[in-house]
């Protein structure tokens, strides 16, 4: 009993302080393939600690919503962080736990967006606009995804689910590949960073926040990187607390700078197109989804 | 020679029909047209010369002979010649009749002689203000010769008009059927750099039009030029119209100057001039473009292209001592620091092979990308005909399929003896503009080693004893971003009459609601930067505090 309350409270603190370098990282990849000797990896913490230490200003707005967005957005959040297989697995086990996963990932994504859509600037609006267009979809593949390893596995528990063991499907192998796209364009990522898209919206739907709710908004966002990256590695990384105890965070790093590679080679997607990309993941998803019931 | 010189003449007799002609300069006539005649000339020079509108100016010439004036400034690129089509407003009726109903593109520059000078175009479709703030008062206009440079004007004057409404302001309503959400960009943006305002009207993420309004950086520059600095003094002040091109400004001003009082520039003073405008144009294409790839998320196109730059800008300071290649340009030459010795020739040219190998190693990769060609091919479109119609210059107009170029077809300092071809694309798209101007920047490397390979032995400054009063004459460069019209009256006591630069942006600008109407408001960003807008450039003319009404002092000494 003490040893699951260890690893529970070990879990949430290596998130909270990962997500935050995951993105130092990337940032750090990305300068280095511009030529630039970019900021260091904990720049990310210094900016967070900046925003949290200022007052937060309200413009014109329901000031409820806008304090409320950000908070909600943070707890939804970290309680997938009790859920899922991190450092450790996760002792908070029960039967459904996967479903709760999917509807928290997917709630958590609309109180952001009632916070930023409750102003009235035109590029809060445009940007969430994009971001509710493009969630629609991502929220959807995932659940698919899910859904394939779900089936695959014959399981509603994480533990159970987690990793996958041989032998595999080809449906499973493939709903994997969806999973790491899915984890990739899921979280602001160019070319899906639309909804902020600074060029553009010079800011989008965080344009409004500042101070102490803008330093949250971004600390879940990087904890919803950490979380879809999470998954995606939990399929393969066995749970002994041996291995994974290393295995876990170098994976978690290797995957952050191949994120952050890709990123610096791209370009921004218009909605349009970004959305077209989407719906063909996501009718894959479908018919990897269909195979999997009919049990290929 | 003897065909062209006939064909001349020939030209001449027709204009002689619409007006009196008389020549200005060696490329330049004034058409006094008459009265009842002006479509019609507009008409022949459009048609028949295959001659396009650039800018019209207003000029307060009651000192000279009792009356305003308006010219019209029309140019052949098949003659090598401009036309100015001059019309008299007398000062208790100054009304002329406007020539936008036929030529769209005369819109701003009317209703800028009408806010600076105060002469009416008759028939003008939105005679509302566009450069001088809404609460000026509506009988003070800046650029006539009775207000002075230092002229402050009542505040309580001022403040009446505030609070009742000036009187000849009357806000251009949008005229749209259905309420649209209007999207603000600007005057501040993170996608423009530069104060200026477009609201663009959206369905959904679809724009259904946009209306642009600028000017808010204006900066009294032709007032203080010729109120108070001499001949040699316009061009530190020129140069400082822009930031990026102010080289080519300078230029234009000296060349306009030089061809009033006809003073020949010695030829190795006209190719180094040549070569610092090259060295000007490569740095701002190579900014242009790491601008609009970080525009569309490319980030590290960004940084490539600036790293490749900030080569050229060494080159700069090695040549002229300052990144920018400021105050070089005198009138009649340029001055003596800044020859280009034998010993650098070869360190100049090998440095600028590597900048094209190290530049074609990367462009070509970029141009190729799969999401620069999605974002940029078919987006923000721009026919030949409306090209045309609005007279956009530059690459944004070469970009429409029309061959126009200040160094090909009306050659200045020394272009007329380097080999170069002007790329033309006829898409009118944002990818084709990015494509002429890739092929631009290898040109002008292209120039300047052919430039340095002859550069001749000669002195760097004619000798000349005095500029000529009351000589009428335009000058004209190929800005990075265009044509960069100067037009000079030259006065007594050492200095202009009047001077009004028109930077290549003012006519390129009024293209944008055209090209932004249909797209998606994510394209919004690119479509303005296509055209590489330099509002600085565009506004230049009065600083006024708005809260207190005061004009600010310019110079305080």
């Amino acid at each position: 009993m003490m040893n699951e309350v260890v690893y529970l409270i070990a879990n949430m603190c290596f998130a909270l302080i990962m997500a935050p370098l995951i993105d130092g990282i990337e940032r750090k990849v990305k300068a280095r393939i511009q030529n630039r000797r970019g900021p260091s990896i904990f720049q990310t913490w210094y900016d967070l600690v900046k925003m949290f230490r200022k007052p937060s200003g309200i413009t014109g707005r329901p000031a409820a919503l806008y304090k409320l967005g950000p908070l909600l957005y943070f707890s939804y959040l970290s309680a997938i962080l009790l859920l899922i297989p991190l450092l450790f697995y996760s002792p908070l086990s029960f039967i459904g736990d996967i479903i709760l996963v999917i509807y928290l990932l997917a709630s958590s994504r609309i109180f952001l967006l009632l916070g930023s859509i409750s102003s009235t600037n035109p590029y809060s609006i445009v940007g969430s606009n994009r971001e509710i267009s493009l969630s629609i979809f991502e929220e959807l593949a995932i659940a698919e995804i899910l859904g394939i390893i779900i089936l695959s596995t014959n399981s509603l528990l994480i533990n159970n689910i987690f990793p996958a063991v041989p032998p595999v499907k080809a449906t499973l192998i493939l709903a994997l590949i969806l999973l790491g796209i899915i984890s990739y364009i899921a979280n602001q990522r160019l070319p899906f960073e639309l909804g902020e898209a600074e060029p553009e919206l010079s800011g989008g739907s965080v344009l409004e926040y500042t101070g102490k709710e803008l330093g949250l908004f971004y600390y879940s966002h990087y904890i919803r990187r950490l979380i879809y990256i999470s998954i995606f590695l939990d399929i393969f990384i066995p749970q002994t607390i041996l291995i994974r105890i290393w295995l876990y965070p170098i994976c978690l790093i290797l995957v952050s700078m191949f994120f952050g590679i890709v990123e610096a080679l791209m370009g921004r997607f218009r909605l349009d197109q970004a959305l077209s990309f989407l719906k063909k993941t996501t009718l894959i998803g479908g018919v990897l989804l269909i195979a999997a019931v009919i049990g290929i | 020679m003897q065909q062209s010189l006939a064909s001349e003449n020939n030209v001449l007799e027709k204009l002689r029909e619409f007006g009196i002609v008389r020549k200005a300069t060696h490329n330049a006539f004034i058409i006094d047209v008459f009265k009842n005649k002006l479509y019609e000339l507009c008409r022949f020079l459009i048609d028949e010369l295959e001659a396009y509108y650039s800018t019209s100016i207003g000029v307060d010439e009651r000192p000279l002979n009792g009356s305003f004036a308006v010219y019209h400034v029309f140019v052949s690129d098949k003659m090598s010649q401009y036309f100015l089509v001059r019309l008299e407003a007398s000062p208790s009726h100054p009304f002329v009749k406007s020539i936008t109903p036929i030529i769209p593109g005369a819109d701003w520059a009317e209703r800028e002689v009408m806010d600076m000078i105060g002469v009416k175009f008759a028939g003008h479709p939105r005679p509302y203000r566009l450069i001088l703030p809404y609460d000026w008062p509506s009988n003070i206009y800046p650029l006539r010769k009775d207000f002075d440079y230092n002229d402050k004007y009542p505040v309580k004057d001022m403040v009446d008009k505030v609070i009742h409404g000036s009187t000849d302001y009357v806000i251009d309503k949008n005229t749209l059927e259905e309420e649209y959400t209007a999207v603000p960009i600007g005057p501040y943006h993170p996608a423009l750099h530069e104060p200026e305002y477009f609201e663009v009207y959206v369905n959904g993420e679809t724009i259904v039009d946009a209306r642009y309004k600028g000017f808010f950086i204006h900066r009294g520059i032709e007032k203080i030029a010729e109120s108070r600095l001499t001949y040699d003094q316009v061009p530190f002040i020129a140069e400082r119209i822009c930031g990026i091109c102010g080289f080519t400004h300078s230029t234009a001003y000296c060349l306009a100057v030089e061809n009033a009082a006809g003073i020949d520039v010695p030829e190795r003073a006209s190719y180094i001039r040549s070569i610092l405008l090259e060295i000007e144009r490569i740095h701002s294409h190579l900014l242009w473009m790491g601008v609009a790839f970080h525009l569309l998320g490319y980030d590290t196109g960004f940084m490539i292209m600036w790293r490749i730059r900030e080569r050229i800008m060494d080159l700069a300071e090695e040549l002229t001592g300052n990144r920018k290649t400021y105050g070089a340009n005198i009138v009649g030459g340029i001055r003596k620091r800044f020859d280009i010795s034998e010993e650098k020739i070869p360190h100049i040219k090998r440095l600028l092979n590597s900048v094209k190998e190290e530049y074609l190693k990367y462009i070509d990769k970029i141009v190729s990308m799969t999401e620069i060609r999605k974002r940029t091919r078919e987006v923000g479109i721009l026919s030949h005909e409306d090209a045309k119609k609005y007279s956009v210059l530059g690459p944004h107009a070469r970009a429409s399929g029309i061959d126009t170029d200040v160094r090909k077809y009306r050659p200045y300092a020394a272009y007329g003896e380097v080999d170069f071809k002007v790329p033309v694309s006829d898409e009118g798209d944002v990818y084709a503009r990015i494509i002429v101007r890739h092929e631009e920047v290898l040109e002008s490397i292209n120039i300047i080693i052919q430039l340095l390979d002859n550069l001749p032995k000669t002195p760097l400054r004619a000798e000349f004893n005095y500029i000529p009063e009351k000589r009428t004459a335009i000058g004209c460069t190929e800005a990075p971003r265009g044509e960069d019209l100067h037009f000079v009256i030259t006065g007594s006591e050492n200095k202009i009459y009047r001077w009004r630069p028109r930077a290549p942006s003012y006519n390129n600008l009024a293209s944008v609601p055209l090209m932004l109407r249909g797209e998606k408001l994510a394209d919004a960003p690119i479509i303005i930067a296509s055209i590489d807008p330099c509002f600085s450039c565009t506004d230049h003319v009065v600083v006024i505090d708005i809260k207190t009404g005061r004009r600010r002092k310019l110079v305080s000494r």
